[in-house]
């Protein structure tokens, strides 16, 4: 039968067994190289010798890799080959071996003690048993050095298997093997409240005399003390529970919890036979089943490790594209624009951008999406499409705004809101057409470290209100020499180590430090000091919002246009 | 009715007609502030005529402590049938800006900040 999961790799070397490994993921290369998954060092192994693929149906495969020596399947050359359990993986001197679970051994495997059919009916007694106890009533249990090695293989073991049904099987038959003595051995879930029957785990492992009956009273006594108890029907030569033995048969029973919500307790129920109601025992299952608990809490950790893992590729990924959607700097006429954009998470609800159009002016747009995250993020990707399609549609200034206003009016979540800060500026002139929409004004910065704010007529931020108000475009200019900084209020509330904000008022003093420190830089250089100087102002203190601006610097000096030539568009005047 | 956490209180006084922000408001998203709208919907809901909201002693509101207000705004706005004044502190330089966006959403909406 093909695998479909919980497969390993037994890897030998010669007669020795080297290590087993679990197969996770859906490629595992072998080979030389200390950079594949499993490396088997050897010169006669390439150094990406073969890969084992699980395909959609979770199957593995095994591929050879155009490997120099070739890999064979049982005694067989193979250049790719659906995996069965027990196949045997040929590499040089090394030896693969395919196997459903870490102790299979397909030369030496033990024919299985009887395991019940999952439909298998559990029988509940009500009657009285002899005192339950648990390891506070007994003496100090005496635990032979061979029981405590057999554990620590336990261990290893639960580490090694994936499933959670496969470990609970792995459990409960070393309870039942010939180190353990248990008569039978089964998962339950119980209720920890009302009288819902329990619910099998998995099929009962037996070795002698059946399925059991399970004793309510035991449960409820494990329910109730939260710990092992144990109790036999046989404890003290009461003529009654003799009697009642002959029901509920002749045994001790442990019953463990290894698990469960706050509605439910997951038990180990072991069975024993009745002279075995001793505190080594319960101790012994006691152990058993806290290293099934450790180890289900470290597979859980493993679980959430990789979602984690796979969460931060995804959103590293957005990230980037995030990043993509920021035009690299560039200059245009006698501007010379460079940008600044930094989530505070790995994506963020800033959005800036910068469009050349056909008549020689630049469409700057900044705007900062209500929240963080990647809700924001989605919104602020939206508008940069929107922005895009309307820039080419030839709205001008103010009907791109109502436009998007509706846009954002229709799509926005409740509370949700855009603010933005939209010129419109012509290198030649300097002349901005500016439209304002709850956004912080724009700086205009000389090289002598005066700065003051744009004229503005400010709009209620965007997404609010789905009225068509006239959109007022107010004008300024930018002089020669001067430097416009459009920025997000991340920046004016960033905070330093005391908690002490930054503020308008330290924003542009800052502006004006760089812009004085800073003659004849670029806007890249100038950027990058503005940048730095924020860091600096910031010091370690941990940012709570997005960090984006726009710096616009009017320069003499005539470049060639070296600005993306995919965002000319036919904005109107 | 009051919600409060370590770092803000809000609390509704109906006898005098006034929702009392306090202290730090900076959730992390419009969400977030589920409690502070339904307290903000409680109170448009008591058939009071005017409901003053006093930010003086708030030292900070985040962008979705602002979208917040402004959803709240649009509701009231939309039902006609209650004024809202704001109140502002000219100490708090932040207030003057973030707060004249609530007259922005609402014209109608009077501020006071002094």
């Amino acid at each position: 039968m093909a695998a479909t999961s919980n497969s390993f790799l037994q890897i030998r070397r010669g007669d020795q067994l080297l290590r087993v490994v679990p197969l996770i993921g859906n490629r595992m290369v072998a080979g030389r190289s200390p950079e594949v998954e499993l490396v088997l060092q050897s010169d006669t192994v390439s150094r990406q010798h073969l890969e084992l693929v699980r395909d959609e149906n979770g199957r593995w495969w095994v591929r050879d890799l155009a490997s120099r020596n070739g890999t064979a399947v049982n005694g067989q050359q193979i250049t790719a080959h659906l995996l069965t359990y027990s196949d045997v993986i040929q590499i040089e001197d090394y030896t693969l071996v395919f196997v459903r679970s870490p102790n299979d051994d397909p030369k030496a495997r033990p024919e299985p003690r009887h395991v019940a059919t999952p439909s298998i009916q559990l029988t509940m007694v009500d009657s009285p048993v002899g005192p339950v106890r648990s390891l506070r009533d007994l003496g100090a249990p005496k635990i032979d050095a061979s029981h405590l090695s057999r554990l620590v293989s336990l261990s290893a073991e639960l580490l090694a298997t994936e499933e959670s049904g496969d470990r609970l099987g792995t459990l409960c038959s070393l309870m039942i093997s010939r180190d353990m003595r248990g008569t039978a051995a089964l998962g339950l879930r119980v209720a920890v409240r009302g009288d819902d029957e329990p619910v099998l785990l998995r099929p009962p492992s037996v070795a002698s005399g059946g399925v059991p009956h399970i004793s309510r009273t035991v449960l409820r006594a494990v329910i109730a003390q939260g710990t092992p108890v144990l109790a036999s029907t046989a404890a003290s030569g009461n003529k009654d529970l003799l009697k009642l033995s002959i029901v509920v048969q002749a045994m001790s029973a442990v019953a463990v919890p290894i698990g469960g919500d706050g509605d439910h307790l997951d038990i180990l129920y072991v069975t024993f036979p009745s002279n075995y109601a001793t505190a080594e025992w319960l101790a012994l299952a006691s152990l058993a089943g806290e290293l099934y608990r450790q180890a289900d809490a470290a597979w859980v950790a493993r679980q959430a490790a990789q979602d984690q893992a796979v969460l931060e590729e995804e959103l590293e990924r957005a990230h980037d594209i995030q990043t993509r959607l920021v035009p690299d700097d560039f200059r245009v006429g006698m501007l010379d624009i460079g940008f600044g954009f930094e989530a505070c998470k790995w994506v963020g609800g800033d959005y800036v951008d910068a469009l050349p159009l056909h008549d020689g002016r630049v469409l700057i747009t900044v705007m900062d999406v209500c929240g963080k995250g990647l809700e924001a993020a989605l919104v602020a990707a939206g508008l940069h499409t929107t922005v895009h399609v309307l820039v080419h549609e030839g709205l001008g200034l103010a009907p791109l705004v109502a436009s998007l206003n509706r846009y954002l009016c229709e799509t926005l979540p409740p509370a949700s809101f855009v603010t933005m800060c939209a010129l419109v500026l012509d290198p030649e002139t300097g002349a901005i057409e500016h439209v304002n929409c709850g956004h912080p004004p724009p700086l205009v910065a000389g090289r002598s470290g005066t700065v003051r704010e744009i004229s503005i007529h400010e709009h209620a931020p965007l997404g609010f209100v789905d009225v068509d108000e006239e959109i007022i475009v107010t004008r300024d200019n930018l002089p020669m020499d001067h430097a416009l900084v459009l920025y997000t209020d991340g920046l004016s509330e960033l905070v330093d180590e005391n908690d002490e904000m930054l503020c308008v008022e330290g924003l542009s003093t800052l502006i004006g430090e760089v812009g004085a420190a800073s003659r004849n830089a670029s806007a890249t250089a100038l950027a990058s000091s503005l940048r730095g100087a924020l860091a600096a102002y910031q010091g370690t203190a941990v940012a709570a919002d997005d960090l984006s601006f726009i710096l616009v610097l009017r320069t003499a000096s005539s470049a060639m246009r070296t600005g993306p030539l995919r965002a000319a568009s036919a904005l109107t005047s | 009715m009051i919600v409060e956490d370590k770092e803000y209180s809000v609390a509704f006084e109906q006898t005098e007609q006034r929702v009392r922000f306090e202290g730090q408001l900076r959730l992390r998203s419009p969400r977030d502030y589920g409690p502070i709208l339904d307290l903000l919907r409680t109170a448009h809901q008591s058939g009071i005529d005017t409901l003053v909201l006093d930010f003086r002693n708030l030292d900070m509101l985040n962008s979705s402590g602002i979208g917040t207000m402004g959803a709240f705004l649009v509701e009231v706005r939309k039902a006609k049938n209650m004024s809202i004044k704001v109140l502002g502190s000219a100490a708090k330089r932040w207030q003057g800006r973030t707060l004249s966006t609530l007259k922005k959403i609402w014209p109608q909406v009077e501020l006071i900040i002094d």
